[in-house]
C-alpha cells in the first residue's frame, strides 16, 4: 500500500515537472508588438466568405458588424492582390475572452480583430502590447478623415501611435416617445431640470408609465452620463502604460447619481435591469415617455420591441443638458486593431484601413450595417443627414445626432475594464436603489477600484 | 536454493497477475489520469503563479492561497452556498424521501406515472430548465402574475434580491426531487417484502413500517444522496448563472464560488487566481464530504 502511494506521487511528480517545462518554454510576448512579412502564412486559412482571387495573398478578419459580409465582397472583388478572409469570433466579450486565449496560446490571432474603444486598453496595458501601433504604418496621414472623438479614442493620448482604425461610434441622444408627449402635451425637455419636471407633469395629467428606466446593470451609458457633467472618471495612457486613474470621489459624479437617486426617490423613473426580458417588454408596451442611450439603441431595441416601423412611436432628441458647457457625449462605438500576430502586419494595417476606406463600404455600413459612422466626410454629406429612418416616423434622426458625433471629445477607459463596470454596476444600484449615501458610495467605489489596480501592479495616479 | 527458486516462481506469478489488473484497469486509468488528475495537477500548479497585467505571470508560491482567505467576495459567494445547502439539501431530500415512501405503498398503474412524471424535470437540461423558470419568473410574461392575481394578491418578485434565494431553491428542488427519489424508491425496492409481512402480523401500522422499517433499510441511500446534494449545492453553478442574464444587478458575478472562478477566468483574465479559487473550493467539499461521512460512518455503508 505504502509503495504503491509512493508510486503514484512520483508519477504526478513526473507530470507536474513535464508541465512546468512545458509551461516555462511558452514564448512571452515581446515588449512592443513586432512585425511580420509572411505573406504565405494564411494561404491555408478556412474563411466564413468565399476567396475571390484564390492565388492572392490573405488577410484574416474576426468582426461582429452587421452586414460585413457586403464590405467583405466588396473589398475581395476590388483588390486582386490581396484577399479579406473573415470569421466571425463573437461578439464583445465573447470575442475578447477567444482574443485572450490565443494570447496565451502564442497563436491563433487574427491579422485584425474588431474591439471596441473601451475593450482596447486591456490588450496595450503594461509591458505587453497585443496591438500594433498602426501610427508606424502611416495611419496619422489619415487622421483628418475620422472625428476627433474617434481619433482620440484609439491614439490613447499618444501624439504618433494609433492603435485602431476607428470605424463607428454611439453619439449620446434621448429617444422620447413622441405619442405620450402629444396626448399629454408636456413639452420635450433639453435640460436635465425639465427633464425631471417633465416626469412630475407627465405623472400629473395621468400617464401611469414612468419617464425612463435608469439601468441597473448600465455600464457605458454611465460614463457618458457623468461626462456631460466634465467629469473624468477614468484615465489611462498608452504612452505611459504602467500607471491608472481612477476617481468617482469627484462633484460631477455625485451630482449626477444624486439626480438619479432623487428621481428614483420620487418615483418617477423605473431602475431594472436593462438586459431583463420585462424591461424590454414595457419599453415596447410605451411605459417609457424616454430613454437616454447611444445612437445604436434604434438598431438593436426599438427594431426588436416594435412588429412594424409604425408602430414605433420614437423620435430622437438631444439628451438633455446640464447647461450651456455641457459637452456632446458618446456610449460605445468600435474599430478594428491589428493583433501582433499578424502574419504580414504591413499588409493588414491597410486593409484595415482600407475595409470600411471608400464611399460604397462607409455607405454600406450605415444603411445596412446600421453603423453610426465617425468618416467626417460621411457624417457631413447631405446624402446622409437627409436619411429619414422608419422606425422614428421617418424622422432625418442624423440632423440631431450628427452634430453630436462631430462634437464628442473621446473618452478613456481602464485595462480592466470588465471589473470595473461590475463593481460600477454593484455600486451605482446600491445608491439609486437601496438609497446609500452617494458619499460613501463613490469613495468606496473609488478605493476598491484603486486597490484591484495596484494589485495588478499599475501605479494609480490623478485623473486630471 | 531450491526455496529462492520457489518464491521467486511465486513472485513471477504474482507480477504476472498484477500486469493484467493493470491491463484491464488501463482504459479508465487513461481516461482517469488524462481528464481528471493531470487538469487536478496543472490546475494546482498554475494555483502556484501570479498573473498581473504589468508583470506578466511569476511563480508567488502560497501567495494567491492567502488572498483566497482574505478574498470577501469569496467568503461571501461560500457563506452563501453553505446556506443554500442547509436550506436546500433538507427540503430536496425530505420530499424525496416521502414521495418515494408514498410511490412505495401504492403499487398501483397511478405510482407509476406518477412516478415518471416527478422524475422528468430531471431529464430536462438544467440550462433549459432555467431558462424556462427564468421566463415563469417574469412579471409581464410568467404565469404567475395572473395566478395570484386571480386570488387578489400580487405575485412576489422573484427576481428581486429579497426573492432570488427562495427562487433558486425552487429551480434546483424542481430539478433534482426527482432524481433523488428514484434512487430511494429502488432502495426500497430491494427491502424483501417478508419483512413487512412480519411487522403487519405483530400488529405495526403502515406507518411504523415505514418509519422503523422501511427508512433505516434505506439509510445508506439516503447518506449517499446526500453527499450528492452536498457537493451539488457547494459547487451550485448553472442555474444562477442563467437567471443572472434576467438580474444581473441581483446575482453578481461572484454570487457563488465556481461562478467567481469563472468570471476571474473568463471576465478579468486572472487565469491563475481563477484555478486557485477552484482549488480551494474542491479542498473545501472535499472537507465538508468527509467530514458528513465521519458523522454518517456507523450507518452509510462506505467505510469498513
Amino acid at each position: 500500500m505504502m509503495l504503491k502511494s509512493k508510486k503514484i506521487f512520483a508519477v504526478l511528480a513526473a507530470v507536474a515537472a513535464s508541465l512546468s517545462l512545458a509551461a516555462c518554454g511558452g514564448s512571452n510576448a515581446s515588449d512592443t508588438a513586432t512585425a511580420n512579412s509572411d505573406k504565405h502564412a494564411n494561404d491555408n486559412a478556412s474563411c466564413t466568405n468565399k476567396v475571390v482571387h484564390a492565388d492572392a495573398q490573405k488577410v484574416t478578419v474576426w468582426a461582429w458588424y452587421p452586414g460585413f459580409e457586403k464590405i467583405v465582397d466588396h473589398f475581395n472583388n476590388s483588390h486582386s492582390d490581396v484577399q479579406v478572409c473573415w470569421n466571425n469570433g463573437g461578439q464583445g466579450g465573447a470575442e475578447y475572452t477567444r482574443f485572450q486565449n490565443t494570447i496565451k496560446a502564442g497563436k491563433g490571432a487574427p491579422d485584425i480583430i474588431q474591439l471596441e474603444y473601451e475593450a482596447m486598453p486591456q490588450f496595450i496595458a503594461g509591458q505587453q502590447k497585443y496591438l500594433v501601433d498602426l501610427g508606424k504604418y502611416g495611419m496619422n496621414s489619415y487622421k483628418a478623415d475620422y472625428t476627433d472623438g474617434a481619433w482620440n479614442s484609439v491614439t490613447f493620448g499618444s501624439s504618433s501611435s494609433v492603435y485602431a482604425v476607428p470605424v463607428d461610434a454611439g453619439p449620446f441622444v434621448m429617444y422620447v416617445n413622441q405619442e405620450v408627449f402629444d396626448k399629454y402635451q408636456v413639452k420635450v425637455p433639453t435640460t436635465w431640470a425639465e427633464f425631471e419636471q417633465a416626469g412630475k407633469d407627465l405623472q400629473a395629467k395621468g400617464y401611469t408609465g414612468k419617464l425612463t428606466n435608469w439601468q441597473t446593470d448600465g455600464t457605458a451609458v454611465n460614463i457618458a452620463l457623468f461626462a456631460q457633467k466634465g467629469a473624468q472618471v477614468y484615465k489611462y495612457s498608452a504612452s505611459d502604460p504602467t500607471k491608472v486613474g481612477i476617481d468617482f470621489d469627484q462633484q460631477g459624479v455625485k451630482d449626477v447619481l444624486s439626480y438619479w437617486q432623487k428621481l428614483s426617490k420620487e418615483g418617477l423613473i423605473d431602475t431594472a435591469d436593462q438586459s431583463s426580458t420585462d424591461t424590454m417588454k414595457k419599453f415596447g408596451a410605451g411605459d417609457y415617455a424616454t430613454y437616454v442611450q447611444a445612437s445604436w439603441f434604434m438598431g438593436y431595441y426599438v427594431k426588436g420591441a416594435y412588429k412594424t416601423a409604425a408602430d414605433s412611436p420614437f423620435k430622437i432628441y438631444e439628451a438633455p443638458k446640464w447647461d450651456d458647457s455641457t459637452p456632446d457625449v458618446n456610449q460605445g462605438g468600435s474599430a478594428f486593431a491589428v493583433t501582433y500576430q499578424a502574419k504580414d502586419t504591413k499588409a493588414a494595417a491597410e486593409v484595415a484601413r482600407e475595409l470600411y476606406g471608400d464611399d460604397y463600404a462607409q455607405k454600406s455600413g450605415v444603411s445596412d450595417g446600421g453603423l453610426f459612422p465617425t468618416w467626417k466626410k460621411l457624417l457631413s454629406s447631405t446624402e446622409f443627414i437627409n436619411q429619414t429612418y422608419p422606425y422614428l416616423g421617418d424622422q432625418k434622426a442624423n440632423e440631431v445626432i450628427a452634430p453630436v458625433a462631430k462634437g464628442w471629445a473621446g473618452d478613456q477607459f481602464l485595462p480592466f475594464q470588465t471589473y470595473a463596470y461590475d463593481a460600477q454596476q454593484k455600486s451605482f444600484a446600491s445608491i439609486v436603489k437601496s438609497g446609500t449615501s452617494v458619499d460613501s458610495g463613490v469613495s468606496k467605489l473609488t478605493s476598491t477600484l484603486q486597490d484591484y489596480a495596484k494589485q495588478q501592479g499599475f501605479t494609480v495616479e490623478s485623473v486630471k | 536454493m531450491n526455496q529462492t527458486k520457489a518464491l521467486r516462481g511465486k513472485r513471477k506469478h504474482y507480477g504476472k497477475e498484477n500486469l493484467w489488473g493493470w491491463i484491464f484497469t488501463a482504459p479508465f486509468a487513461v481516461v482517469f489520469v488524462v481528464f481528471l488528475v493531470i487538469p487536478l495537477v496543472y490546475a494546482f500548479y498554475m494555483s502556484l503563479f501570479t498573473y498581473t497585467q504589468i508583470s506578466g505571470e511569476r511563480f508567488s508560491g502560497i501567495a494567491n492561497y492567502v488572498r483566497v482567505l482574505t478574498d470577501e467576495a469569496f467568503g461571501k459567494g461560500l457563506l452563501l452556498v453553505v446556506l443554500y445547502t442547509i436550506v436546500m439539501v433538507p427540503i430536496q431530500l425530505g420530499l424525496a424521501l416521502g414521495l418515494a415512501l408514498l410511490l412505495d405503498s401504492f403499487k398501483k398503474k397511478f405510482a407509476s406515472v406518477s412516478r415518471v412524471v416527478i422524475f422528468l424535470p430531471y431529464a430536462i437540461p438544467a440550462v433549459i430548465g432555467a431558462l424556462m423558470w427564468g421566463f415563469m419568473y417574469s412579471k409581464l410574461m410568467g404565469p404567475f402574475t395572473t395566478i395570484f392575481s386571480l386570488f387578489g394578491v400580487q405575485a412576489p418578485d422573484f427576481l428581486s434580491s429579497n426573492g432570488i434565494f427562495g427562487s433558486l431553491v425552487n429551480v434546483v428542488t424542481w430539478q433534482w426531487t426527482g432524481y433523488y427519489m428514484i434512487i430511494l424508491y429502488s432502495a426500497l425496492q430491494s427491502i424483501p417484502t417478508e419483512l413487512y409481512e412480519s411487522a403487519r402480523i405483530d400488529g405495526a401500522s403502515e406507518l411504523k413500517i415505514a418509519t422503523r422499517i422501511k427508512i433505516p433499510l434505506v439509510t445508506g441511500s439516503l447518506i449517499m444522496c446526500t453527499i450528492f446534494s452536498l457537493i451539488g449545492t457547494l459547487q451550485f453553478f448553472t442555474e444562477p448563472t442563467i437567471l443572472r442574464n434576467q438580474a444581473p444587478t441581483v446575482i453578481p458575478s461572484e454570487y457563488t464560488p465556481n461562478m467567481y472562478a469563472q468570471a476571474l477566468a473568463f471576465g478579468y483574465n486572472q487565469t491563475n487566481y481563477s484555478a486557485t479559487v477552484s482549488f480551494s473550493l474542491g479542498l473545501i467539499v472535499v472537507i465538508f464530504s468527509i467530514i458528513f461521512m465521519r458523522l454518517t460512518r456507523r450507518s452509510n455503508g462506505l467505510g469498513d
